[in-house]
């Protein structure tokens, strides 16, 4: 019989008798009998996950091993996907990204913990909101419409990335990845080639993260507490001028327009307000989590529950999260098998801070800028000072005076039944459930100070919205190994699967509220229409996958998926996502020099298809709609009028990719170092393209297939354990990864232009411009070449209108006609990086431990909107420090304008003064932990505890001059990302824990 | 596999629609309801109707182009009107194409096939004079495939054919009998039937059409010029646009045009009266222009516009007068007259006269307007030739519709007139606005150019001369 270090009995343990083909394997309770030749030699125990054992046989007739954990080769088993498979025979490029490193940092998601941790996975937090979601991307942006998120397959069930925010106040929208509690999660494996992802098929163009939580093992049952308390602050204050500076600049820039100054005695100002300091805090983050595992040979479990709360570092702003966790493993009779994952969560998002948004819709982190000093918080009354020179609401006000919460319930979670028909065919069906239901309740009170000046009938808001989604999930799949001697190993996988979603929506809203004392609807009393919506999709999947490999030397692996979609017409709903890897371990032939330097190599290459379906459940449909009412002789008569164009000819948009990778293995595999360069091109773009108007439509745009858009990029992870001692000496290992990729734009269409060619489509937006060469996101604007600094030179340079004066800008005349106009805007700027690193190293000696990651992001450009604001100079706002170099005629030598109001020359229109390199390296986290000696912990019962201590973003080097380089004010756009507009900031975290393990 | 066969729930397809006369009535609504768009007659068709001409002015830089005659491609109400115009049109095309297969009751059904088909040739002959020969679109729009959003331009021949074709249907099927500008009526139909014969110098079909209006008894002048406004539903109207002053129908144009207050916002208004009109007005002192108060702040109690004397230069000044309810920020309950009496009485008289020179009858139907106007009836000596009594007939128009959205029309109308038969001379027509505005009398400026959104993406249209 032959069993683990922990009692449990093992199945499939391969044995061989030394220098023969003699061998067997253990039967599914641990069991072998094997005849000899003879009663001497030494038998070959060995199984993956434990350390190979060779036992002399001296002539017994019953050897009973028990085999030890290989913590290293464990780690090595890679989830790819309806099942696993053991690193060194893996053909595609697949990363790994264990608990370890996800667990060490105070984050509400295992999202955010990815950052920096490997390569080609492009991280980033947009906002520093509490709850609000994190954009992952692997290997860069494949579509212009669609999501470009990854898909997430949590013990199996794969779950859609975002919640639909029904009530907004900002963009933020609350995160459904946070469910989990990253404590729960056993490993994270990041399928990055569409060799990989193509088991995921029509859902895995822009890649899969299969996470998997952790499960019972056979053993005492374990309790851990895992507790830890901090705080958060803002990283920096941005500096601004004060009372006296702002009436200065005020008034320099009222004269210079012609009207007279705004203060006429700049020696006794009032107030000296900062408006900062009024709307951060230091805000605690605290985590309590405690989890029961263990099992017997027949039952497996564990449990966890756990309560995580941050408060925001903006007033009135947080998160908070209570999650159960439950896996189960039941052995029933010797070939059957059932369990379950459940994960159970309640999530409270604070979402009151307006934060993305701008100064016309009271957004609070810009207002917090550009609300001026020279103005109190609040009146002697009580009510909320407002800028006397134009409405500006009282970001203080607007945070106190706004309430709006999204509370929601998830439950993801399957329940599956293994049967094993024969020793090496087994089947396995599971049921799974992505539900979740989420409450949004705004109240905005009377005292708002928006509608302060309002009638007081229409003051006070109330909205209450619900989202319910249900997605089902069956799947059935059959797994065979095939005995086919030594030399040939052959996994066959062969599946199906089929998925639902039906999600209902409504909301209503009430205005006018006599008090706030009671914030529901019913108290309010001008009501405005209520509205639901219901949409449902569904997904009917086939899927196989043949892995093979030749005395673990030659490796093939081939996939195919067929999805069928209800979101495309009969005539295209299939399809078909094929898929080839190939490996070949150079280190396994026999020519290969046994060496001490390299001691294993591998060469991959892959090439596959991945789709990618996510456009609104009905894009097909021609439909109509009501609403088209109008006034008939008995009243208002309801109309229903045509109100989409459908498109029975929509396919998915299709990814292929090819990818060749190394992988090697140095000094005993002490430096390991994964290279891989791919190429991916996305086909078949879902990009909406206008419609002549003649066609009659009310959206005069429909969804069709064209573009092509291309990322290739490289990337390299190297693990290196740099020190290694036995026993309780110093451990130093290394963690590096860097990774670059590059994004264009191929094709997005043709129109015909003015002279009727047929030219090149290009997509302008706001600050941005998607055209054929160009990478998405591009910023399109104008070039600054100086400021004029005399009437000669104004009137000798290309024609700017509105009368430019000296100490405004001049702009290029790019396309040399002689006049500044539209046509004059190029290129300025590029949001992607040009490549993005992490580094970790963690040392160990004694109980002690110290770790440290290092992250950044290399040649990406942010525009930087916040200043055309507060440096614009032309608007009553408070100005940073940086205006106080402006050009004056005496003071010419200067990049910064003149101070005017209303800024005739339009010197703040989108140019490159506002382009900023977002280049940054960041000291991410640092953690700093001790492990209390086994000897005196036991005397309290205890089997072991670590303290810690963290800090999160503790260093930032940078040049951007905003709050934080890690920003996005459109983080759910594919065009729009890299942009700074009252972006809440990331915060600075100092955390204290303890992990007790009973 | 019944996974995939997820239909959209809270919309309607075409396959579960148009089921019972329930579904004809609302899909007919609908039709109606594309009559309030911004691009229709709830703001651009009256802009269109006005800017340029000789009635009105303003300081707004959103219609500039349209008063200064330098429209291109871009301008924004050149892509409206062309736009809403066929939202219209799909609209009725899918009343058209859907209504005669339901089972309903064979009067009703007709009934609403004749209104259809009218909307669809008001929208029609709107474009049509504005843009020229345009696509015809008969079916409603279910597809983006190239082959059927890609459409050629019909020539003016055949888009005016299908007009002709449609109003016959309509007259055919449409209410009998019916006085109400609620719903078009069949003497709604003869009325514009009227309107596209005279644009198309038809003139003994034109008479006749409005013979059939005027002779049908259902309509009576409103004896005060004055009462005649803000437009609800009076007996004068033939058809009137029914705005509801909500959600469900806001008319825009009114904070537009009217000082604040009663306008809900301050700003350069449009469709400012010219002082040439003013003068013109004046010096013909009739009830349409004439003081009725004192010079007040309240301002001169006109019919058409009103004196404004507000501190606020936006503010201060003429300014039109004939929707006159509160606003209530760009939500007017007023309607808007389509097709009125008066204006069919002055289609009748320039029918007759080109058709046969200065008549009796056509001295009757000028005459009810003047008298109504407070002016004297004139007898056949003072205008006894034919071009005297065009002249008569032009000034009629000019003051009876003022800022009614008829005036660049009827300047088109004369323009092409003058162009078609060497010899006629209208006092003024559209070129010699254009020749004010652009130096030269160039021709191509009577058309709008097509959108350039069109010409971008239909790759069978061809741009019209000269743009």
């Amino acid at each position: 019989k032959v069993t683990s270090d922990n009692g449990e009995s093992l199945p499939g343990v391969s044995i061989q008798l030394r220098g023969t083909t003699t061998g067997t394997t253990t039967d599914p309770n641990g069991n072998y009998s094997l005849t000899l030749p003879a009663a001497s030699g030494t038998l070959v125990f060995s199984f993956i996950g434990f350390q190979t054992q060779e036992v002399p046989i001296n002539n017994r007739p019953t050897i009973n091993v028990t085999l030890a954990t290989d913590v290293q080769a464990l780690s090595e088993v890679v989830v790819v996907g309806y099942g696993t498979q053991r690193r060194q025979e893996l053909t595609t490029a697949v990363t790994s990204v264990g608990a370890q490193a996800i667990q060490r940092q105070p984050v509400a998601g295992f999202d955010q913990a990815l950052q920096g941790q490997a390569p080609g996975i492009q991280v980033t937090a947009p906002t520093g909101a509490p709850g609000a979601g994190i954009n992952i991307r692997i290997r860069g942006n494949n579509s212009i419409s669609l999501t470009n998120s990854p898909l997430y397959v949590i013990d199996g069930v794969p779950v859609l990335p975002t919640y639909d925010q029904e009530l907004g106040i900002g963009n933020q929208r609350p995160n459904p990845l946070n469910t989990l509690n990253p404590n729960d999660i056993e490993s994270i494996d990041v399928l990055k080639d569409a060799a990989a992802a193509a088991i995921y098929g029509l859902r895995a163009s822009n890649g899969v993260v299969v996470i998997t939580t952790k499960r019972g093992k056979t053993g005492q049952p374990q309790v851990s507490l895992n507790v830890y308390y901090g705080t958060q602050q803002l990283r920096r204050k941005i500096e601004l001028l004060n009372a006296r500076q702002f009436a200065e600049y005020f008034n320099e820039a009222n004269v210079a327009a012609g009207n007279p100054p705004a203060f006429t005695d700049l020696n006794n100002l009032p107030y000296n307000t900062d408006w900062q300091d009024a709307v951060y805090r230091t805000g605690p983050i605290q985590n309590y989590q405690i989890s029961l595992s263990g099992g017997t040979d027949r039952t497996k479990y564990y449990v966890s529950g756990g309560y995580f709360k941050q408060t925001g570092i903006l007033l009135n702003s947080g998160f908070d999260r209570y999650n159960f966790k439950l896996n189960l493993d039941q052995q029933m009779g010797d070939r059957f098998r059932l369990g379950t994952s459940l994960n159970l969560s309640r999530t409270n998002n604070n979402t009151s801070v307006r934060s993305e948004l701008g100064l016309q819709n009271s957004g609070t982190v810009l207002g917090a800028l550009a609300q001026i000093p020279t103005i109190p918080i609040r009146n002697p009354n009580g009510s909320y000072a407002i800028n006397p020179f134009q409405q500006l609401d009282n970001p203080v006000g607007n945070l106190l005076e706004t309430n709006n919460r999204a509370i929601i319930y998830q439950v993801i979670g399957n329940v599956y039944g293994e049967l094993d028909i024969l020793p090496n065919l087994s089947l396995r069906s599971s049921l799974g459930i992505d539900f979740r239901t989420q409450l949004e309740n705004q109240f905005i009170t009377r005292n708002y100070p928006g509608t302060q000046n309002a009638s007081p009938a229409t003051r006070g808001s109330a909205s209450t919205a619900t989202n319910q989604q249900v997605v089902w999930l069956w799947e059935n799949t059959l797994t065979y190994d095939p005995e086919l001697g030594n030399d040939h190993k052959l996994t066959l996988l062969g599946g199906q699967s089929v998925q639902s979603s039906d999600r209902f929506t409504s909301r209503a809203s009430v205005t006018g509220f006599p008090s706030n004392a009671v914030p529901y609807l019913s108290a309010g009393t001008q009501f405005t229409a209520p509205s639901s919506y219901q949409d449902q999709w569904g997904l009917l999947s086939f899927f196989a996958r043949a892995i093979y490999n030749y005395q673990e030397r030659y490796l093939a692996t081939l996939s195919l998926r067929a999805d069928g979609s209800s979101r495309f017409a009969p005539n295209n709903r299939f399809g078909y996502f094929p898929a080839l890897s190939l490996g070949w371990r150079v280190s396994r032939e026999t020519f290969f020099p046994q060496s001490k330097v390299v001691n294993d190599l591998k060469l991959r290459v892959s090439y596959g298809a991945n789709g990618n379906q996510e456009i609104g459940a009905y894009q097909r449909f021609s439909t109509y709609a009501s609403g088209a009412n109008y006034a008939g002789s008995g009243g208002i008569q309801g109309g229903i009028a045509p109100q989409q164009i459908g498109n029975t000819d929509l396919r998915w948009e299709t990814t292929k990719q090819f990818n060749v990778g190394v992988d090697i293995g140095l000094f005993n595999n002490r430096l390991t170092a994964t290279l891989d360069a791919y190429h991916k091109r996305t086909t078949d773009l879902l990009t909406n393209v206008p419609l002549p108007f003649n066609a009659g439509a009310q959206n005069p745009q429909i969804i069709q297939n064209i573009g092509d858009i291309q990322n290739k990029g490289l990337e390299l992870g190297i693990n290196s354990t740099n020190i290694e001692s036995q026993g309780n000496g110093l451990n130093w290992t290394t963690n590096f990864n860097i990774s670059l990729n590059r994004n264009k734009v191929l094709d997005i269409g043709t129109l015909r232009n003015e002279q009727g060619q047929e030219v090149d489509r290009q997509i302008i937006g706001d600050f941005t411009i998607t055209r054929k060469g160009e990478p998405l996101g591009a910023f399109y604007g104008y070039v600054v070449q100086g400021i004029f600094e005399s009437q000669q030179e104004i009137t000798q340079a290309p024609t700017q209108p509105n009368n430019p004066q000296p100490g405004d800008i001049r702009f290029a005349d790019l396309n040399g006609d002689g006049v500044i106009d539209a046509n004059d805007r190029a290129v300025i700027g590029n949001p992607n990086p040009d490549f993005f690193a992490g580094l970790t190293n963690t040392f160990t000696y004694k109980g002690f431990e110290l770790s440290f990651l290092f992250q950044g992001s290399f040649g990406n450009d942010i525009f930087n909107q916040n200043r055309m604001s507060i440096e614009g100079m032309s608007d009553p706002f408070n100005q940073t420090a940086r205006v106080l170099t402006r050009w004056r005629p005496d003071n010419t030598n200067t990049d910064i304008p003149r101070a005017v109001r209303y800024d005739p020359n339009q010197n703040n229109r989108f140019s490159t003064r506002f382009v900023e390199s977002g280049t940054y390296t960041r000291l991410k986290n640092l953690t700093v932990a001790y492990t209390l000696p086994t000897k005196t912990v036991q005397r309290a019962r205890i089997s072991s505890a670590r303290i810690y201590l963290t800090g999160q973003n503790l260093l930032t080097f940078t040049n951007y001059t905003g709050y934080d380089p890690e920003v996005s004010a459109d983080p759910f756009s594919s065009v729009g990302f890299g942009r700074d507009y009252g972006v809440y900031p990331q915060a600075r975290t100092y955390t204290a824990g303890i992990t007790v393990n009973f | 596999c019944q996974v995939l066969e997820k239909t959209p729930l809270p919309s309607i397809t075409p396959e579960n629609f148009f089921q019972n006369a329930d579904d004809a009535e609302s899909a007919l609504t609908a039709a109606y309801d594309a009559l309030q768009q911004a691009g229709t007659y709830g703001q651009d068709l009256n802009t269109v109707g006005e800017m340029p001409s000789d009635n009105v002015t303003s300081t707004n830089g959103d219609v500039n182009a349209l008063e200064r005659i330098l429209w291109t491609p871009q301008t924004s109400q050149v892509n409206n009107v062309f736009q809403a115009a066929y939202i219209g049109i799909n609209r009725a095309n899918a009343v058209l194409n859907y209504v005669p297969n339901i089972q309903m009751d064979t009067v009703r059904r007709n009934q609403i096939l004749a209104e259809a088909s009218f909307l669809r040739a008001l929208h029609y002959f709107n474009l049509v004079r504005l843009y020229g020969g345009v696509p015809l679109r008969l079916t409603p729009t279910e597809s983006g495939q190239s082959s059927i959003v890609n459409l050629a331009r019909s020539t003016d021949e055949q888009v005016y054919a299908q007009i002709v074709s449609d109003l016959q249907l309509a007259e055919q099927w449409a209410t009998p009998g019916s006085a109400s500008p609620i719903r078009v009526s069949k003497t709604a139909v003869n009325a514009l039937q009227a309107k596209v014969f005279l644009t198309r110098r038809q003139w003994a079909q034109a008479a006749a059409a409005a013979n059939r209006v005027i002779s049908s008894g259902l309509y009576q002048l409103v004896p005060n010029f004055n009462a005649l406004f803000p437009p609800e539903n009076k007996p004068e109207s033939i058809f009137e646009v029914q705005f509801a002053g909500n959600a469900d129908g806001g008319f825009i144009l009114p904070d537009l045009l009217l000082p604040s207050p009663p306008a809900t916002y301050s700003f350069p208004k449009f469709n400012i009266p010219t002082n040439e009109l003013i003068q013109y007005a004046d010096t013909v002192n009739d009830q349409r222009w004439r003081f009725t108060g004192e010079v007040v702040s309240a301002g001169r109690n006109h019919a058409s516009f009103v004196l404004s004397t507000s501190s606020n230069a936006n503010d201060n000044g003429y300014f039109v007068y004939k929707w006159r309810s509160p606003p209530n920020a760009f939500n007017s309950p007023d309607n808007y007259y389509v097709l009125r009496l008066a204006d069919v009485l002055l289609m009748q008289a320039e029918a007759l006269n080109e058709q046969n020179g200065p008549s009796q009858a056509a001295l009757t139907a000028l005459n009810a307007v003047r008298t109504r106007a407070g002016l004297p009836a004139l007898t056949l000596a003072t205008v006894s030739t034919q071009q005297a009594f065009r002249v008569e007939v032009d000034r009629q128009r000019r003051l009876e519709l003022a800022f009614e959205g008829e005036r660049w029309f009827d300047l088109l109308r004369y323009a092409r007139h003058e162009l078609a038969q060497p010899g006629v001379a209208h006092e003024v027509t559209a070129l010699d606005i254009i020749q004010q505005q652009r130096g030269t009398p160039d021709v191509n400026y009577l058309l709008f150019p097509f959108p350039q959104t069109e010409i971008n993406n239909n790759a069978l249209v061809q741009q019209n001369p000269g743009y």
